[in-house]
């Protein structure tokens, strides 16, 4: 079979209908759930610090949310493979991560937030798998790269304009109005998950499509060679990329004063926008030439950013710099949820190997910002960021030595 | 389920006024401090006494953006201004504003890092 004819094959057989209703759902629920998160981010160590903790007590609600969210990833993706009732399951958890939001709002005492952040990392164990299953179970394995990238998309324009609504009423209302604000929008979120309803896939109730198939064991999933290789890719991604602007922002601060602040911003959405602009894109091409080459551009620019970051000296023009990390995330961002279906694709173990590969990825970015940090406290900002090149370079050449093709083009039937 | 909304609203609306308002004290941890200009620099974070308990200097969380790119600084409690403003009162710091975000990274083993303009007058 010539890769041309599969080209055709392809093109010829588009027939996903990106209007749909189901499609839309789809986009407000990736919309509207990441701007709901977006609360949980930067916004509570602000609002807890306002409410008089002190850093050691914002350090550890901090530090047992994370460590809830790294013991549930991998059980949350495994109860999402086996539940028949995905879209259910997934609403719950939406329901609980705005239940969190309002429970931080109306009671900031040590226990009760204490509580939210650990029912929120329980939440966020089943919101993400569930909506890359529902993703699944909605347009099936054939167009999947191009509506995950549409995912990525939406993901990223609601965490934006979140963190940009949010901004402003922690400013002009008050900081605990951000997480009221959270709490609303589940509800938009919610409404766009039950849109999903009528739009199953034609030819079966949608939510079973998979649970059916989850035969595989735990034990043969993560014994897959290709599974292995893509793991520590996800490890050295998150090594090389995670701690990059947390050293980069607090030099900038140092040395530009009170412009930071305005370069830091820039710094934040300029990958975004790309992101929101070319995930789409990202996720076509991987239909057409493979995951391959996409995965080798994405992990190519970890170590020219790293790079650059120690080279350029004037921090205006790290601004530019950062259209490398939009390309990084809308890579990354589409590729992960994607190689992982083509990896998963006979043994219905999909959000499990998701839920994998997002403890992979949290285990290297905590890593990244300790290490990171050591190195630029002993040996100054620019050893910090040559370390994170190395490491991207390590990240490079693994993805190019070990990672085979996983696309999958399948004979018409 | 509206009824557990308003609730929540009153609490909210409650704890928002009684910090709006203080008292005759004032609660040094998380409060604000501006530079001279007026410019929001940050929040404070701790406070620093000396042996017999007199404050040496206030830890801050200044710059930044979204948590991201904050640095810690201490600066010398002589520094710092009180002004009555009726409903609140405003701390500030009469120290140009990229100096305070400049200032040398607070460690607590190392008092020089504790910032202070008579060193450099």
């Amino acid at each position: 079979m010539t890769p041309g004819a599969g080209i055709g094959r392809l093109r010829r057989r588009r027939t996903v209908r990106w209007r749909g209703p189901g499609q839309r759902g789809l986009d407000g629920l990736n919309a509207f759930v990441a701007a709901m998160r977006t609360a949980f981010g930067a916004f509570v160590p602000a609002y807890l610090a306002g409410q008089g903790w002190t850093q050691a007590q914002i350090g550890l609600v901090l530090t047992v949310e994370t460590v809830t969210s790294m013991l549930a990833q991998v059980p949350g993706g495994a109860f999402v493979d086996v539940t028949a009732h995905r879209r259910l399951v997934l609403g719950v958890a939406v329901v609980a991560a705005a239940a969190a939001a309002l429970v931080i709002a109306a009671l900031p005492l040590h226990l009760p937030v204490l509580l939210a952040l650990v029912l929120h990392a329980l939440a966020g164990s089943i919101i993400a798998p569930g909506i890359a299953a529902v993703t699944v179970a909605m347009v099936g394995r054939r167009d999947l790269g191009e509506r995950l990238g549409r995912n990525v998309r939406y993901a990223s324009i609601g965490s934006g304009v979140g963190a940009a609504l949010m901004g402003l009423a922690a400013s002009w209302i008050a900081e605990g109005a951000v997480f009221v604000l959270a709490a609303l929008l589940a509800l938009p979120g919610l409404w766009a998950l039950w849109t999903l309803h009528p739009r199953r896939r034609r030819g079966g109730p949608a939510a079973a499509t998979d649970a059916r198939e989850a035969q595989g064991s735990v034990r043969a999933l993560l014994a897959d060679r290709r599974m292995q290789a893509f793991g520590a890719c996800v490890v050295l991604f998150h090594f090389s990329s995670a701690a990059l602007l947390a050293v980069a922002a607090a030099e900038v601060t140092r040395r530009a004063g009170m412009r930071a602040g305005l370069l830091i911003a820039a710094f934040v959405i300029v990958p975004q926008v790309v992101v929101a602009l070319s995930s789409p894109l990202v996720g076509r091409l991987a239909e057409r030439i493979g995951r391959r080459p996409l995965l080798v551009v994405g992990f190519a620019s970890l170590p020219l950013r790293a790079a650059l970051f120690a080279l350029v000296d004037d921090p205006y023009w790290l601004v530019p710099v950062q259209l490398l990390e939009g390309v990084a995330a809308a890579v990354f961002g589409v590729m992960l949820p994607l190689v992982a279906a083509d990896l998963t694709r006979d043994n219905g173990r999909y959000t499990l190997s998701l839920g994998v590969l997002g403890l992979a990825g949290t285990l290297g970015a905590a890593l990244s910002t300790s290490v990171a940090g050591v190195v630029a406290t002993a040996f100054g900002v620019d050893a910090a960021f040559w370390m994170l090149a190395a490491a991207g370079v390590a990240a490079l050449v693994l993805v190019a030595v070990a990672m085979p093709e996983t696309r999958v083009v399948r004979r018409e039937a | 389920m509206r009824r557990r909304g308003l609730v929540t609203l009153a609490i909210l609306l409650a704890a928002g006024s009684a910090r709006a308002q203080e008292g005759r004290l004032v609660v040094m941890m998380g409060k604000r401090l501006f530079g001279a200009g007026g410019e929001e620099l940050g929040r404070v974070v701790d406070v620093i006494t000396d042996r017999e308990g007199r404050p040496v200097a206030a830890v801050v969380d200044v710059g930044g953006f979204m948590g991201l790119g904050s640095r810690r600084v201490a600066l010398a409690w002589r520094l710092l201004r009180w002004r009555d403003e009726e409903r609140f009162v405003r701390l500030s710091v009469d120290v140009a504003p990229d100096v305070v975000i400049g200032a040398p990274e607070f460690r607590r083993e190392d008092p020089s890092t504790i910032f202070d303009l008579s060193r450099d007058k």
